[in-house]
């Protein structure tokens, strides 16, 4: 049974998650406050840790820092307010695994799930890579690993690799692929100079958090995104 | 005592020593009697027993440890001479014992022996014990054995003779036994109870009752192992987590060296072999042994008390079990002895018997032991529906877990009974498992998996909170299973589990509550035809959560009866918190928070030890509505916005609906009528207007309208309440019905059409009085106050509401003062002639919010109106209190004048004691009536004809209640209905705070009333006593009876009951310092004496005092 930790310094939504996540065969610990969280999560070793953000004493982001510090591979999903982008870029840029916004809704938290499962199968710390996939009608690159300020050049070059023309490009980030405020910035501009080259971009396979986030920095005003499908 | 006390090589030592009252009880009721045998197994304690029993008998003991060399009774005899011989001389004795050739002299044979020791037990002039230990070690059929209970009959007064035995001598015993002439103490008396050992262990702090009771059972109270654990316990530190495998060591020792290395091969074989069984029934062990041979084994086992027992089945035929530590060591021989192929040809015999024999849980533990899988599967697959029937599924989920994956998981029954066990454990994992398991059954045609595995498909959809859509689709697959099965008789239980699960689907998932309550009671006809107590249960649970969420109390409270008579056993966790949320909802319909609180906070752990998800939002949702009800605002907007967080994760709209109509309830509660219009139109907009026959539309459109009522938008509100109320009383919601009655009839008054509007009050209140409805949560103070005024109006009230203590208490349900606020203002607008007409008929609902007067005559002389003490100052002068006390004195209701002047101004002239009367019942109402506003014509006191009385619908007084208590106390007590008695008789007894009028030291016409009060204390405290006495509850008798003492001591009867408990008890001390107390006050009080009756119980204490020795007994 894999170990879920939730910090959250409500009890009601403790309760709530506490219930959700045991349904889904979790084995769930729940901490009131970060310290008590980072406690359990020493005596544990939870796999996945969702945190709320705004707690008295430690917050959530101090949260994340120590865990991090102490488990590069632990799987650990901020919980953020409603829209508060700054506190979501916060988080990434600490290397959060995942975001889900309050009031959590299914979709946000079976995709957080989704993900983190897939993402405990993976090595930690994976720089980015991108490869090419063929057997698509649309040029079709796969984003791995984490996507910062240092690598929208790479991606560019091999994107361009090949004469693109009036064309859509695939973008489908898997399981391992994660972003911090640099990396979006960088894809931003990334998008735009393909956009110049009149080259469609579609990022695929996004996790419907992070649909979420790009969409509230405007990034689907530039791309199509595909949000990820989780089965019900 | 004399003689060698030691104690067997092989006997645990036993450091502490336990006092085994129980059995010195017994021993003591029994000592008139010469003989005692002690029969039981190795390390039972007989030793012990007989030891410590005799020490503190504090008598001269011969202890004799009999060996084989006593089967020759000469010798047996020297020894008992020469131990006797041993005893006189430690008693400093000098006339010389015979010698024993001097004694052999004296006859023939055997009688001879017993000649000579009848002699010799007549030397002995006072009480003495001779203890034969170990008569196991003699032939039954020898001359030594024949000596022993010849011995125990000869008549001796003082010489008591004890045998201590593993075998049970039953053909000598049956003469003894016939004589009456033995006390016989065996090896099922001899095992430590629950209790002892409790009290074994007491300095283990560390092992709470549940290991203490799993210690008891492992070793079935047999003291050798409970010795060994303790010694364990002190050698490790700490038990062992794996009990009895750690003490196998010590256990396996002590049993072979003991008992298995002395029997015959053919009993070693006939163990080992047997060792496995649970039970060892003849019909499957004939299957290995010989009947006649195996049935004279276990006989002669049983006769030896070697750790095996006889077990009698309802049918009264008979089985033998073995000890379980007894059958590890056998179990272990076993292995030790055969390869494990012999082991599983074995018990792969006796799982076929065991199967034939119909013991498929035996046959199952057999299959496990031989590995036998297949045999396994096929039990499996016939008797698995029936561990579900029973719901013993922790048993199935024990077998399953034997059987290989891959086995398991591509037969659709094995699956299916791997998921059942497991169904709120796995959550979500379930539905793609027992998806797959419904497509396999799909595919064979097996229409009762099929039946079974959508039904708890459907379920496990509702407990992880699947969409409404998906438990709509497995809904509706059920449904047309059902249509296929309908007309046959073929399976009648999973049709109805289905139906049952399909009610819950439609109850606590998709919230369609008409198709749930159908679907349950479709449900629980089938269950009550087949009787299947289980389901009857369940879907009775599934119902009343039915009920209750439609609002259908009146119901819901006739099944919730029926449930509480239904056996707990069968309660599993999610239907037994189901219980609690239905329970939860009438209570806060009813008014009883406290108890809704308590049980809110149990329901809340049980949910969330238990994973019931599905269950989680309603329970939110009766939290909400117990923080609305009970004014905490705050609390029950979070739980609503936490209702809202809990639907935006679930993806369910459904509970966002109920979300906003709490809060919409909780601002209308507190008058905030704009934002509770906002709120009930986004919770309207959240149900679905597709399902217009859903509960919680309506019950929003109720809500609304109410909240339009109330800003006095009445044609809107009628938009709403009228086809509610439509919908209400079509579905039988009575509460909401009568709520929505009022309501809309309010509307219809303030729009003038008035006999519309009566039809409606009329209506709504008749539905009130006939399904017993004193708390209308929506029915606030003004809605309730105009409605009563409307129906005086029109000559409604009470002309034909005659329900006046309903209504009273329908009204105290709302705030007094805006009652008083309505009542006041619509007799200001009255025309002045219409005024005493109008303040005639409004005059019952004033007297409804006026405080009562309570007056307290015990103790302290208290008057309080409501919750208000009114100081004695406030009188001016002392005569209007005296008015008050003497008009309590003389019963309150038609007290001639004269009677109380007489009480007041005995000296006075009739015309000054008229007029002295006149001015002291002004300035008492003066005092009583200063707030009554006078025109609705209501008074504490009032004067008819010449007679005073109290107007008994205002006035409480505690000595009337005391009496009236006392008297129904007697009823029940006569009645032998001795709980509800005691219950009153305490009440009663509590209200007596004193004696009554205690401040008034010198007036005769109190004195009087004085002593038949406290009279009637100390008889309610007799009674009460009394009852205690004969429940065996003897330390409440002795506090009641010490109260009664309290009040007189000189009460004989009292202290003879004391005096009696305190020697019972052992506190021979208390009981006769009692009588000294007695005795003093006896004295000072009326220089008498006590009663012969009570100096002759003292004697006779006194006297059991003696006997036990300085000190006497002590008891607890």
């Amino acid at each position: 049974m894999t170990r879920v930790l939730v910090i959250d310094d409500e009890k009601p939504t403790l309760s709530m998650f506490r219930l959700f996540l045991a349904a889904y065969g979790y084995e769930v610990f729940t901490a009131q406050s970060g310290a008590e969280g980072l406690a359990i999560f020493k005596a544990h070793h939870p796999k996945i840790v969702f945190t709320d953000i705004k707690m008295p004493g430690m917050d959530g982001l101090t949260v994340l820092k120590e865990i991090r510090s102490l488990d590069r591979a632990a799987q650990i999903i901020v919980i953020t307010g409603h829209g508060d982008l700054e506190k979501a870029m916060e988080a990434m840029d600490l290397d959060a695994s995942d975001f889900i916004n309050k009031p959590v809704d299914r979709q946000a938290l079976d995709a957080a799930l989704d993900r983190a499962e897939k993402r405990r199968q993976l090595p930690a710390g994976m720089r980015f890579t991108v490869s090419r996939k063929t057997g698509f009608s649309d040029p079709f690159f796969t984003l791995s690993g984490r996507f910062t300020g240092q690598d929208p050049d790479l991606l560019f070059e091999q994107i361009t690799q090949n004469k693109i023309d009036d064309q859509t490009v695939i973008l489908d980030m898997d399981a391992g692929f994660s972003i911090n405020r640099t990396g979006i910035a960088g894809l931003i501009r990334t998008i735009e100079r393909l956009r110049g080259q009149n080259i469609r971009v579609v990022l695929n396979n996004v996790s419907c958090n992070f649909s979420r986030l790009f969409k509230m920095v405007g990034l689907d005003k530039l791309a199509d995104i595909r949000e990820a499908r989780v089965e019900d | 005592m004399t003689g060698p006390m030691t104690r067997p090589a092989n006997l645990p030592y036993f450091t502490d020593a336990l006092r085994r009252t129980r059995l010195f009880d017994v021993l003591d009721s029994q000592f008139n009697k010469p003989a005692f045998l002690i029969t039981g197994q190795a390390a039972q304690g007989k030793t012990t027993l007989a030891a410590s029993y005799l020490a503190e008998k504090n008598i001269p003991v011969i202890w004799i440890h009999l060996t084989e060399d006593d089967n020759e009774s000469e010798k047996l005899f020297d020894r008992i001479v020469a131990a006797f011989r041993r005893m006189e001389t430690e008693a400093g004795i000098l006339e010389p014992l015979f010698t024993a050739t001097a004694i052999l002299s004296a006859g023939q044979g055997p009688q001879r022996l017993v000649k000579a020791l009848t002699t010799l037990f007549e030397r002995i002039s006072g009480p003495a014990a001779l203890v034969l230990d170990d008569l196991e070690q003699l032939d039954e059929a020898g001359p030594g054995f024949d000596l022993v209970f010849r011995m125990l009959s000869i008549f001796n007064p003082f010489l008591k003779r004890f045998v201590l035995s593993r075998i049970i001598p039953e053909q000598h015993l049956a003469i003894l036994k016939m004589s009456g002439q033995i006390c016989m103490i065996e090896n099922q008396d001899l095992c430590f109870s629950l209790e002892e050992t409790r009290q074994l262990f007491s300095n283990r702090p560390e092992l709470d009752q549940t290991r203490l009771a799993r210690l008891h059972e492992i070793t079935s109270g047999w003291i050798g192992g409970l010795t060994l654990v303790k010694e364990s316990l002190s050698q490790a530190g700490h038990l062992p987590d794996d009990l009895p495998g750690q003490l196998s060591e010590e256990t396996f020792t002590y049993f072979s060296q003991e008992i298995y290395n002395r029997l015959p091969d053919e009993i070693k074989r006939f163990l080992m072999i047997t060792a496995k069984l649970d039970v060892i029934d003849i019909n499957v062990v004939q299957t290995m042994f010989d009947r006649r041979t195996a049935l004279s084994i276990l006989t002669r086992l049983e006769k030896r008390n070697l750790f095996i027992q006889r077990v009698y089945d309802s049918s009264g035929g008979y089985q033998f079990r073995y000890h379980l530590l007894f059958r590890k060591f056998l179990s272990r021989q076993l292995t030790r002895t055969y390869p494990p192929e012999k082991i599983q040809t074995i018990y792969r015999t006796f799982a076929r018997a065991l199967w034939k024999n119909r013991c498929h849980e035996a046959a199952l533990k057999c299959c496990d032991v031989a590995q036998d899988v297949d045999q396994m599967v096929r039990i499996l697959r016939i008797k698995g529906p029936d561990y579900l029937i029973r719901g013993n599924l922790s048993d199935l989920e024990k077998w399953i877990c034997r059987l290989p994956e891959n086995q398991v998981e591509t037969d659709p029954w094995l699956m299916f009974f791997s998921i059942i066990p497991r169904r709120i454990k796995d959550g979500r994992k379930n539905i793609a498992r027992l998806e797959k398991v419904f497509s396999l059954f799909r595919r064979v045609d097996d229409v009762r998996g099929m039946i079974l595995s959508i039904g708890f498909l459907i379920e496990a959809a509702v407990f992880v909170r699947k969409s409404s859509r998906a438990i709509d689709t497995w809904i509706k697959q059920g449904e047309a299973l059902l249509a296929g099965t309908g007309k046959t008789e073929q399976f009648p239980w999973a049709r109805g589990l289905l139906l049952q699960k399909i009610g819950l689907g439609h109850i606590a998932g998709s919230g369609n509550l008409t198709k749930g309550i159908s679907a349950c009671k479709n449900a629980l006809l089938l269950a009550r035809q087949i009787d299947e107590p289980g389901l009857i249960f369940n879907t009775s649970i599934t119902l009343a959560l039915g009920y209750v969420q439609a609002g259908d109390l009146e119901n819901t409270r006739k099944l919730l009866t029926r449930i509480h008579q239904m056996d707990r056993k069968r309660q599993t966790p999610e239907y037994r918190v189901l219980r609690q949320l239905v329970d939860i909802d009438l209570f806060l319909k009813n008014q009883r928070f406290d108890r809704a609180e308590s049980l809110l906070d149990r329901c809340e752990t049980d949910i969330d030890t238990f994973g019931l998800i599905f269950l989680y939002p309603v329970l939110v949702e009766e939290k909400a509505l117990f923080f609305a009800y009970t004014g905490r605002f705050d609390d029950a907007r979070q739980m609503a916005d936490h209702l809202n967080d809990f639907s935006i994760l679930e993806g369910n709209t459904f509970y966002s609906g109920i979300s906003y109509r709490i809060r919409a309830l909780t601002c209308q509660l507190q008058d905030d009528a704009i934002h509770a219009l906002d709120h009930v139109n986004a919770a309207l907009q959240e149900f679905d207007p597709a399902k217009k026959g859903d509960i919680h539309y309506f019950l929003t459109r109720q809500l609304a309208g109410i909240i339009l009522l109330s800003c006095n938008r009445y044609e809107q509100a009628l938009d709403h309440l009228l086809p509610a109320a439509d919908h209400f009383e079509k579905t039988g919601a009575g509460l909401n019905a009568c709520e929505t009655l009022i309501a809309a009839g309010n509307a219809l008054w303030a729009l003038s059409r008035k006999k519309q509007a009566a039809d409606f009050f009329e209506k709504g209140f008749s539905k009130a009085v006939g399904e017993g409805y004193r708390y209308l949560p929506l029915i606030k103070g003004p809605i309730l106050t105009t409605a009563l005024m409307t129906m005086t109006e029109i000559d409604h009230f009470p002309g034909s509401f005659n329900a006046m203590d309903h209504a009273a208490s329908m009204v105290k349900t709302c705030g007094a003062g805006e009652i008083d606020h309505v009542l006041t203002t619509t007799l200001k607008n009255a025309g002045k002639k219409q005024r005493a007409a109008m303040a005639a008929r409004l005059a019952p609902i004033y007297k409804l919010i006026l405080p009562r007067l309570h007056i307290r005559t015990f103790g302290r002389f208290v008057i309080r109106l409501g919750s208000q003490k009114i100081d004695a100052r406030a009188f001016e002068g002392t005569k209007p209190l005296m008015l008050l006390k003497a008009l309590v004195r003389h019963g309150g209701t038609d007290i001639p004048k004269e009677i109380l002047v007489d009480d007041l101004w005995p000296d006075a002239p009739s015309e000054s004691g008229e007029k002295n009367f006149k001015i002291t019942l002004h300035r008492l109402r003066k005092v009583l009536e200063k707030d009554i506003q006078k025109p609705f014509g209501c008074s504490y006191v009032f004067q008819k004809s010449a007679r005073i009385s109290f107007d008994m619908e205002l006035v409480d007084i505690d000595a009337k209640q005391f009496l009236a208590l006392g008297k129904m106390a007697d009823r029940l007590a006569e009645k032998d209905r001795v709980e509800q008695a005691l219950e009153l008789y305490d009440r009663g007894i509590d209200i007596y705070k004193g004696d009554f009028l205690a401040e008034e030291t010198y007036l005769d016409w109190v004195e009087r009333q004085r002593t038949l009060y406290r009279t009637r204390f100390l008889e309610m405290l007799s009674a009460k006593a009394m009852i205690h006495e004969n429940l065996d509850q003897t330390n409440l008798a002795i506090d009641t009876w010490q109260a009664a003492l309290n009040i007189d001591p000189c009460l004989e009867s009292a202290c003879r009951n004391l005096m009696i408990l305190y020697a019972d008890t052992g506190r021979i001390k208390k009981a006769l310092s009692q009588f000294f107390a007695l005795t003093d006050a006896l004295k000072k009080e009326m220089d008498a004496e006590p009663d012969p009756r009570t100096i002759e119980l003292f004697d006779s204490i006194r006297q059991k005092k003696r006997i036990k020795g300085p000190g006497g007994l002590q008891g607890p």
